[in-house]
């Protein structure tokens, strides 16, 4: 591979270039700060405009407001305990009752830390590692993603500490869910009740903005209390304690980087579990594991640097492969396509030279994200401390309606939105939490093709319990996971309840 | 996981009814997830039988655990059936106006909508007395609101906003 880094230096920090990355940052993490507008509406929305520009400025404003976005997310999952994408969902797990006690500041600078920390691991193995982990994605087949699938849905439920059974019931709830509409093998009409409405499905993003939003609204309106606590003046940014934090959890940053960037090569399922395998990982790994959950650090930057690494790991499968493991990476493969660039291994080899830009140019994004996310987090935590009720619940109920009906431009999708709004309050007052409700809806049709897949190729062979598993190393790894995911917190229960009978007397 | 998780557990050795209701619900869903997948060709039916089924069984091990006060803590839930009391009225008018902006918008129009269900909200999350200025800072407030985010979806965003019977 001959790399011209001269070309590729002169480009990526062209003062133009760097605006278009400075800009894209800033307008990504605005977009992805307000449930509903996501990465990908964002990017689409943008793409239009790059074909103006050169082949390398187009795509470092795509990346850098793809990344900006993944960051953004973290704004509402702290300030207003919803998670801007599926990838977002564990940082609502620290993030929003840190804010809740009156640290939202730190919450907000700690995010902007793992994130710029996580996306400059995942770019470094992008521009390093590429064609070698893309490996990792061809090993993976569908009996595979069905493990998988099943292996975030029992780490969302070991989540529900001491409540896994309920945590399972609500992710085999989210796959129900998810089988609403066409049967995405067979083709037969599932659950729709005779209505043309709910052949499309359920849209994850309005059942996520609807699960997540709609309970936090209601419990708003109820007490006059101020919606977070608001931080004494004269803290500023608390960037030096942030530092400290970080340097503290150093290795759990790193690892969790790591995750986040090898998971995320999976396409589909990659980017939902990779931050809750780091989530699952960090309280694994910590000496007090019972912090976590109700306002730990740590457990926020296992999240937030695992879902900004996904960015990295997302892009490797996209750019060797041709493979898009998500809605915005396959915006930015069309974009890459009509700029005339192909696709694949030779990539890295004839056009090394836009590529390696268009790398670096992620890399830099990720380290404007810095201050800009700093400035902006700080000032989006004291607008949201600061308005009063009276505003910030038509705000907010007004985004969710907006944000929902903007996905398909559907009327439907408000509907769904709020049904699935008031089910979750409901749920919730019989201890069922959202996250495997969502998690279900969104690994359902990537665990239902597995299975099926697994099947029929197993039903023709007369093997398909070889097929799903036996005969798949991998499957086995994951499967041991599973049952280690589920074992922990049965072993919790039965020691502390050991415990508890020894004091008695 | 979600609000003030250490008061909102279920201590142990305490039955769970709440809990238990949810359960049945997921029964419920189980057996008819289940049942109905009997109706359809083998392809599309073999994962929600399965789903079902397991949903099903999970969700009666659930209603054991919750009846005998084995449930254990639940960290991410919402605020418990006695919390509820607190602002019922003004929880339910919240619940009254997502409903009818959701079904209304497409006919009405979203702006008009939009600016009322606001409007309503926004006397439902004051709890303090309002001077008449601070009542008009807030209803102009709420409108440049509204106005603001009707223009970033119809201008900037391209997508078109149910005009309805109004707009």
């Amino acid at each position: 591979m001959d790399i011209d880094f001269g070309f590729v230096l002169s480009q990526a920090f062209s003062p133009f270039n760097l605006f278009l990355a400075l800009i894209g940052v800033v307008l990504g993490t605005v977009i992805g700060a307000l449930p509903g507008l996501s990465a990908t509406m964002a990017i689409a929305v943008l793409v239009p405009f790059t074909f103006t520009m050169d082949p390398a400025s187009g795509l470092i404003m795509l990346g850098a407001i793809y990344t900006g976005a993944i960051y953004g997310g973290a704004y509402a999952a702290i300030l207003v305990n919803t998670p801007g994408t599926p990838s977002a969902i564990a940082t609502t797990f620290d993030g929003f009752p840190m804010a809740k006690g009156g640290n939202g500041d730190l919450a907000m600078t700690l995010a902007s830390l793992a994130s710029v920390t996580g996306g400059v691991v995942g770019a470094i193995l992008l521009m390093t590692l590429s064609p070698m982990l893309a490996q990792i994605a061809l090993a993976f087949h569908s009996s595979e993603y069905f493990w998988l699938a099943i292996l975030g849905l029992t780490l969302v439920a070991s989540l529900s500490s001491g409540n896994v059974l309920k945590g399972l019931i609500g992710g085999a709830f989210g796959l129900t869910l998810s089988m609403i509409g066409v049967a995405v093998i067979g083709g037969d009409t599932r659950y729709t009740f005779n209505t043309t409405a709910l052949l499309g499905g359920i849209d994850i993003v309005s059942a996520l903005i609807g699960l997540y939003c709609i309970p936090v609204l209601i419990d708003m309106v109820a007490r006059p209390d101020r919606h977070l606590e608001p931080a004494p003046l004269g803290r500023g940014f608390r960037l030096f304690e942030a530092i400290g934090i970080c340097a503290k959890n150093g290795f759990n940053l790193i690892r969790s980087s790591i995750i986040g960037t090898l998971v995320g090569i999976l396409p589909g399922a990659g980017g939902s579990i990779a931050s809750l395998v780091s989530y699952s990982e960090a309280r694994r790994a910590s000496r007090h594991p019972e912090r976590f959950g109700k306002g730990e650090p740590a457990g926020l930057l296992a999240t937030e640097s695992a879902n900004n690494a996904t960015v990295g790991g997302g892009f490797i499968p996209t750019l060797v492969l041709g493979i898009p493991g998500t809605p915005p990476d396959a915006v930015i493969l069309g974009a890459l396509l009509v700029q005339g660039i192909r696709i694949g291994p030779e990539l890295f080899t004839q056009q090394s030279g836009i590529v390696y830009v268009f790398m670096f140019g992620l890399l830099i994004a990720t380290l404007l994200m810095l201050p800009m996310g700093l400035l902006i987090g700080r000032y989006a935590y004291r607008f949201i401390v600061n308005t009063p009720k009276g505003l910030l619940v038509p705000l907010i109920a007004f985004m969710t309606v907006v944000g929902s009906f903007a996905i398909h431009a559907n009327p439907h999708d408000v509907v769904v939105m709020v049904s699935m709004g008031l089910l979750g309050w409901l749920l919730g007052l019989a201890g069922y939490g959202p996250s495997p409700i969502v998690l279900g809806l969104v690994l359902g049709q990537i665990a239902e093709q597995g299975f099926m897949r697994a099947y029929m190729i197993g039903g023709a062979r007369g093997d398909f319990a070889g097929q799903l598993l036996f005969n798949r190393p991998i499957s086995w790894g994951i499967v041991a996971l599973i049952v280690i995911t589920l074992a922990v917190p049965i072993f919790r229960h039965f020691r502390a309840n050991g415990k508890a009978k020894e004091v008695r007397p | 996981m979600s609000q003030d998780t250490d008061n909102q557990t279920t201590p142990a050795g305490e039955k769970d009814w709440a809990g238990a209701v949810g359960s049945v619900f997921f029964l419920i869903v189980g057996l008819y997830t289940f049942v109905t997948s009997f109706g359809m060709s083998d392809m599309a039916a073999m994962f929600p039988r399965t789903i079902g089924a397991v949903m099903a069984a999970l969700a009666v091990l659930q209603i054991l655990a919750s009846v005998t006060g084995r449930s254990g803590k639940s960290l991410e839930r919402g605020s418990s059936v006695a919390e509820q009391a607190e602002g019922l009225g003004r929880r339910l008018v919240l619940v009254a106006v997502m409903a009818g902006w959701a079904l209304l918008f497409p006919i009405i129009g979203m702006f008009v909508t939009s600016f009322i269900a606001c409007v309503i909200l926004m006397a439902t999350g004051t709890f303090a007395r309002l001077s008449p200025l601070r009542l008009g800072i807030l209803l102009g407030t709420v409108l440049v609101m509204v106005t603001f985010f009707y223009f970033l979806m119809t201008n900037v965003l391209n997508i078109p906003m149910p005009r309805g019977l109004l707009f």
